[in-house]
């Protein structure tokens, strides 16, 4: 985080999981598919797909084949508590240059990206695109961002999917330390609407770990209240509240179909990058190299 | 090593508040920001006993300087140092009441207390007794009750006590005090005390307390006497009696004795009657209230010439129920006149007038004795008590009235116009000379010295008119200016010349007057000025004044200023008789007891009646705070009785006073502490300078 400018840290971070995925032909999230649909009279014939006519003597146009290009959405979680950061490295500046880091790859690819800056509700939106000039203007939003207040991660998906009509990756980057009741609702929402949800949590290591040693007053950052707390005796609890709640988003996340990563900030960005994109090009393989449904 | 207050161990308590405040630091000062709370619940914070004790250091010596302070405090002391030990005994002085309040029932009361005391004495303690009532008497000193042989001191002590008796004299509480105090001064005893057994009534004299430093290590102990009643009035001579001297109904048969009767101010009783004894069938009742005094008139009595009693009765205490009145003699004067052919039937004649002017009466009874100048001799001046020249004398008579004068006599020189300057040079001493005024119609007093005795009586606006006293002649009174500056002139005509003077003659006085009261110097022998001019000079004479028939005990009683007779045989109320000489014994003073005192016999004989001092009735309780008032260090004791125990500790204390006093150890741990305190400063200040690093892992 020695590097102040946010596109430059990006680049530097895309470099370095650049270098170490090997070359393919099959670009990542380009390589998705578009559905197949029964002609009826009136479609142009042009887009009628002839090898499956001949193999299975249906007609059948691929449709939008032009369009689709990978469409990204990038929600960042601005509340207070992504502000947390005892090191000076708070989970917001991971947050963003995880942000960059994606868009700028996105970019390279022809990708079209757009950002959604959220706390209790939608702060900024920058509609997906892939234009010259958009990526500055993201990066500049990035930059200037200022932390919100509290978290309200339904209502924030809510509109953001209100917003998003068209079908797009959604990477959604936050702490989720904030009640996951209507969580699951709205992941199931954005399923419905065929958007591709990756979620990243960002975590700071004592958030993880409860280390803390001496008796003192915590100060939650979100809500100003303050509490006297004994470490060594509130860690076992902290603990065991804090994992079933990890549990709990996981498992929503699974239900949903949303791929979880957690992103600690103690973590080198680019090897998490790194394992989640070359995740994702065996996903795109696999899903290639299976048959289509006729 | 032993500690003079002890008590103050308890301070070493307050070490606790520092090693709490190190254990307990509530609420912890630091604080944590922290993403959220929602999986934290508030937990109890442990106390620091349960964490690390922190800065041991800095606790030690603030517990340090706690201890040093409480035992600062404590005021320790070696009891092994050596400090010129007195030995740890007691002097004691028992001081007893022996006044006339004090008799009857309250004696008793005050012998049971007396053997109380006695009985909690120590062999081997110093003890004496001093009984008092108007002056001090030591029943035993400490000397005789040291050589009594140990063991038998208190059985010798009871002996000498059992003597004592209550007294008729008043009471001097203040003097007996002092007395105790300075006979304790002497004794090397590590506690002095006296032991006081009084009835500690109001009427006890204190003031020889007030210029008095009572010493610091006496302590008195009130051993207080309870009267059988409060109930108490009082029958005393009145002060316009004593001061008019008319104590009798001998020359105003109509007017009755005027007595004074007091009541006690703790008193439930007011009414009284009074009657003489023998006669009780005339009683005179009346009431007075309680703390007040009333003037009433006794009844009056058969046989007013004899020694009276006057009795009171109606209170509960009898001891000042009594006023003894001694049956009354005008004192008698001769009185010497030297003039020629002196008449006491010629209207022209001073003698005349001055036999007229000069009658008996109660306080005065005067003889004149006349007598021819030339023929004066010693013997005749021997026997007179004042001396009227009218004449000239000649050199021998001068002489020996000189010689007269000298030895503190008075007498009036009247000069007339047959006098020469011989006489009044010799009997001066100053060269003055007479000469006849030159005639004129008449002479009018003027320049009048009412500051001068024997004008003071016309001192008042309403007598001092002397402008209708007329002399027709007078003589001139020359001298040196520093002769005449010698006589005190109280009187001139108004032509300036002297009319009346005073000379120094040795311890004498001789009064001159430059014109006579006879008609053929002036009208002053017919003026009312006439006899209160002569009872006046008689008075400055000392003879005029009311001789006191009356004393209170104790009080001196003169002989030689009425007896002729230097020893006298004097008859005391108890019956006893003693003899008195006034030249080697002076006046008499042995009049212990209230009654009729009777010096000399037969015709000479006279009464003296002796009473209770008029305070001596005042039995309301005095508070012991009074004595604290005027200085006196005073003890707790009940009933005077010190036990063997308290007496030893207070002994013990004032010795560990004494060496915690020299050793002075509290100094040490007082700069001690103040070393610890700068340290823990220091100390402090350093530790403040490094923050408190919170870590948070």
């Amino acid at each position: 985080m020695r590097i102040q400018s946010l596109e430059l840290r990006a680049r530097v971070v895309m470099e370095g999981f650049i270098k170490g995925m090997h070359r393919s032909p099959l670009h990542g999230f380009s390589a998705e598919f578009s559905e197949y649909r029964q002609y009826v009279v009136g479609d142009d014939p042009r887009f009628i797909d002839w090898k499956v006519v001949a193999r299975s003597d249906r007609y059948y146009v691929k449709k939008f084949e032009e369009e689709t290009n990978l469409r990204c959405q990038l929600l960042l979680d601005m509340s207070a508590s992504m502000g947390y950061g005892p090191d000076g490295i708070t989970k917001l500046d991971y947050a963003r240059t995880l942000a960059a880091t994606l868009a700028l790859f996105l970019k390279e690819q022809g990708d079209a990206v757009g950002l959604t800056m959220f706390d209790q509700g939608i702060t900024e939106y920058l509609p997906a695109r892939n234009r010259s000039g958009h990526l500055h203007a993201l990066m500049m939003h990035l930059q200037r961002a200022h932390q919100g207040r509290g978290t309200s991660l339904g209502v924030s998906l809510k509109s953001a999917g209100e917003l998003i009509r068209r079908r797009a990756l959604i990477v959604l980057i936050s702490d989720f330390l904030a009640p996951l009741d209507t969580l699951e609702a709205e992941l199931s929402l954005l399923g419905v609407m065929r958007h591709d949800v990756v979620i990243f949590q960002t975590l700071h290591p004592s958030e993880i770990e409860f280390r803390f040693g001496e008796a003192a007053s915590f100060h939650d950052i979100e809500s100003g209240k303050q509490l006297l707390i004994e470490p060594t005796l509130a860690r076992d609890s902290y603990l065991s509240r804090f994992n079933a709640h990890q549990d709990r988003l996981r498992q929503i996340c699974g239900r949903q179909g949303a791929e979880y990563l957690l992103a600690r900030t103690d973590q080198p960005l680019e090897q998490l990058l790194f394992g989640f994109l070359s995740a994702r090009r065996k996903l795109a393989v696999r899903h290639r190299s299976s048959p289509v449904a006729s | 090593m032993s500690f003079l207050f002890p008590g103050f161990l308890l301070g070493l308590a307050a070490m606790a508040i520092p090693i709490l405040l190190h254990l307990r630091r509530q609420p912890p000062t630091n604080t944590v920001t922290f993403s959220s709370l929602m999986f934290l619940e508030k937990t109890q914070v442990h106390p620091r006993s349960r964490r690390k004790l922190e800065d041991w250091l800095l606790l030690l010596l603030r517990c340090l300087a706690l201890a040093l302070l409480a035992l600062m405090f404590m005021r320790p002391f070696f009891r092994s140092a050596i400090l010129g030990e007195k030995a740890n005994n007691s002097a004691t002085v028992i001081l007893l009441d022996r006044s006339a309040s004090m008799q009857g029932a309250a004696w008793k009361a005050a012998s049971k207390k007396l053997e109380e005391v006695i009985a909690g004495l120590h062999e081997e303690d110093a003890a004496s007794v001093i009984a008092y009532d108007y002056s001090t008497r030591t029943v035993l000193t400490f000397d005789a009750w040291m050589s009594a042989p140990a063991g038998q001191r208190r059985a010798a002590l009871r002996q000498q006590v059992q003597k004592l008796t209550a007294g008729w004299g008043s009471t001097d509480l203040g003097k007996a005090l002092v007395s105790a105090a300075e006979s304790l001064n002497d004794q090397q005893a590590s506690s002095k005390k006296i032991i006081l057994i009084s009835d500690m009534q109001e009427g006890a004299a204190m003031g020889a307390l007030d210029g008095f430093t009572w010493p610091e290590d006496v302590q008195v102990s009130v051993a207080r006497v309870d009267q059988p009643s409060q109930d108490n009035l009082t029958l005393s001579t009145s002060a316009a009696v004593e001061e008019s001297g008319e104590p009798q109904a001998k020359s105003k048969p109509d007017q009755a004795l005027r007595v004074r009767v007091s009541n006690s101010a703790a008193s439930h009783v007011e009414k009284f009657s009074l009657h003489w004894r023998g006669d009780e069938k005339q009683k005179t009742e009346g009431s007075v209230p309680a703390g007040i005094s009333r003037i009433v008139a006794a009844p009056s009595r058969a046989n007013a010439d004899a020694d009276g009693v006057l009795e009171l009765t109606g209170d509960g205490l009898d001891f000042d129920n009594r006023l003894f009145v001694a049956r009354t003699q005008p004192r008698k004067v001769t009185i010497l006149c030297l003039g020629k052919g002196l008449s006491r039937t010629d209207t022209a004649s001073p003698l005349f007038y001055l036999d007229r002017a000069l009658t008996p009466n109660p306080i005065v009874e005067p003889t004149l004795l006349e007598k021819e100048p030339d023929q004066a001799t010693s013997a005749d001046f021997a026997k007179a008590d004042f001396v009227v020249v009218l004449d000239e004398l000649n050199s021998a008579a001068s002489a020996a009235m000189r010689d007269w004068l000298q030895a503190g006599h008075q007498a009036i020189f009247v000069t007339s116009d047959r006098s020469k300057n011989e006489a009044l040079t010799t009997l001066t001493g100053l060269a003055l000379t007479v000469a006849e005024a030159p005639a004129s119609n008449y002479a009018m007093l003027s320049d009048l010295d009412f500051e001068h005795p024997i004008l003071a009586p016309f001192a008042e606006a309403g007598v001092r008119d002397f402008t209708k006293v007329r002399f027709w002649k007078h003589r001139q009174l020359k001298g040196a200016a520093t002769d005449l500056a010698k006589l005190r002139v109280f009187a001139r005509f108004d032509d300036g010349n002297i009319a009346m003077a005073e000379a120094e003659v040795g311890n004498g006085k001789m009064i001159i007057m430059t014109s006579g009261w006879h008609p053929s110097d002036s009208q002053l022998s017919v003026s009312s000025k006439f006899v209160p001019l002569l009872y006046a000079v008689l008075d400055r004479a000392g003879l005029a004044s009311p001789e006191s028939h009356s004393y209170v005990v104790g009080e001196p009683i003169p002989i030689n200023e009425w007896s002729a007779k230097a020893a006298v045989k004097v008859k005391l109320p108890d019956g006893r008789s003693v003899d008195w000489n006034g030249d080697t014994q002076g006046p008499f003073t042995e009049a212990s007891q209230v009654g009729i005192y009777v010096f000399g016999e037969g015709a000479a004989a006279r009464s003296i009646a002796v009473n209770l001092a008029p305070n001596e009735g005042r039995i309301a309780p005095m508070g012991e705070q009074r004595l604290h008032e005027l200085g006196v260090r005073l003890v707790d004791a009940k009933a005077g009785a010190i036990s063997k125990e308290q007496s030893a500790r207070e002994a013990l204390q004032l010795a560990d006073n004494e060496r915690e006093q020299k050793q002075r150890i509290w100094k040490c741990l007082a700069l001690a502490a103040l070393v610890v305190l700068l340290a823990e400063t220091w100390l402090a200040g350093r530790r403040d300078v490094k923050p408190l690093a919170m870590t948070t892992t």
